[in-house]
């Protein structure tokens, strides 16, 4: 009558499964499992996220190619035409084509600046952002930006880069192919230069430069456009900005 | 009557409540930045916290753990735990935002995406603030008593 080895076996299986299951060791491993794949998943969200950085994309398409006006990748380009007086500061002007209220405090400090660019004064540098393209997921502040650099050649950069400003069209909607060409038109770029800039537009030539602008200003902590810097230091405007207000601070930070 | 861990019946309901409400905040909010992780990056950037490089890479997480978090915590799966890591994550972005305020920057908080500088009359601090301690009540009450009506925590592990 003593049961055989597999049949003692047998009998343990069946009160095992009859047992009610461990509530506890299967709350751990069912949580060791899911701790594992929310690891997974932050380290697939920091991978994926790294291939969209500015720098990350235009390095695996991009050219090399630097405006005239621009030192190197990431430097804005210098619209300074007159002899740059002694201890003359630097105005940094940190703006998005997109951004309306560049165009505002353009529309208000645009003349001023020229001026300052002009007879020396002051180095004015535009560095030319493109973020908003990223917050609206739309096309047009990268668009702008490589056709005002495509004006550089032709020597009518800041003349585009004022176009641009003035024909602004609307925040978060893609920017019309022909409110490019009217921006040339206007900046007065004519005959083979337009062939030229036609051709460095449709190359999306500027891309990795633009790119490597934006990543640059991100890194020196510039976070909003309009963003005015005279030797590194943010103009912070008391009130709404005016040219007075920017002579002065101009003024005051030159060096006697 | 009491039930286990002397939870009041009618404070499973009060839990239930705590965990979509901050559960949902968290999914919702997630999933408003995770098709955007740059804008992300950008947004943790822009409070000027943590070095560039390390700030980039939280802001690429940050909207995958809350999603995970948030789906969690509404599920009512590991809710004592799940609960005090949101209560805790609330407690880091109302640090963040009151540092920013303090620091006299001007920051949208970024928090239901967007982010970055804004003007200084369109701050909204207080707001961020009062808001983010709301969820982070939600979270500590749903810790002390994580014993919830509609939880998966019942369903799949009893009342352990």
């Amino acid at each position: 009558m003593t049961s055989t080895p597999s049949g003692r076996d047998s009998r343990q299986a069946k009160i095992a499964a009859a047992a009610p299951p461990d509530p506890g060791r299967n709350r751990l491993v069912f949580g060791v499992l899911l701790a594992l794949v929310i690891v997974g998943s932050i380290v697939a969200a920091i991978t994926l996220g790294s291939r969209t950085s500015p720098t990350a994309t235009s390095a695996a398409t991009g050219t090399s190619v630097v405006p005239p006006g621009a030192s190197g990748m990431g430097e804005g380009v210098n619209i300074t035409t007159g002899t740059l007086k002694a201890g003359a500061p630097t105005l940094d002007i940190y703006e998005d084509f997109q951004c309306p209220i560049c165009k505002e405090v353009h529309a208000i400090l645009g003349t001023t600046t020229n001026e300052l660019a002009a007879s020396g004064d002051a180095k004015v540098v535009y560095h030319v952002l493109s973020f908003l393209d990223d917050n609206f997921k739309n096309s047009f502040s990268k668009p702008v930006a490589n056709a005002a650099m495509c004006a550089a050649p032709a020597g009518k950069f800041r003349e585009f880069h004022d176009a641009a400003f003035e024909g602004q069209t609307k925040e978060g909607q893609d920017v019309p192919a022909a409110a490019l060409d009217g921006f040339a038109a206007k900046a007065g770029i004519t005959g083979s230069a337009l062939d030229a800039w036609k051709t460095c537009r449709t190359a999306n030539t500027y891309a990795t430069y633009i790119a490597s602008v934006q990543d640059a200003a991100s890194r020196a902590g510039v976070t909003g456009t309009p963003t005015y810097r005279l030797n590194g230091t943010e103009i912070k405007w008391t009130a709404t900005p005016t040219p007075d207000a920017l002579k002065q601070a101009v003024a005051a930070a030159t060096k006697k | 009557v009491t039930g286990p861990l002397g939870n009041r019946p009618w404070q499973e309901w009060v839990t239930l409540v705590a965990r979509l409400i901050l559960g949902g905040a968290l999914l919702l909010a997630g999933a408003l930045k995770v098709t955007s992780p740059l804008v992300s990056a950008r947004a943790v950037q822009a409070y000027q916290i943590l070095p560039f490089d390390l700030a980039a890479y939280v802001g690429y997480a940050l909207p995958i753990v809350e999603i995970i978090l948030g789906l969690l915590i509404v599920l009512g799966l590991y809710t004592r735990i799940t609960a005090a890591l949101g209560a805790l994550l609330m407690v880091v972005f109302i640090a963040g935002i009151a540092s920013a305020w303090a620091r006299g920057l001007s920051l949208d908080c970024g928090c239901f995406g967007g982010g970055g500088q804004i003007g200084a009359a369109d701050t909204q601090y207080p707001q961020e603030i009062a808001r983010d301690l709301l969820f982070a009540a939600c979270g500590a009450w749903a810790f002390a008593r994580p014993h919830s009506a509609l939880s998966l925590d019942h369903r799949l592990f009893g009342r352990s």
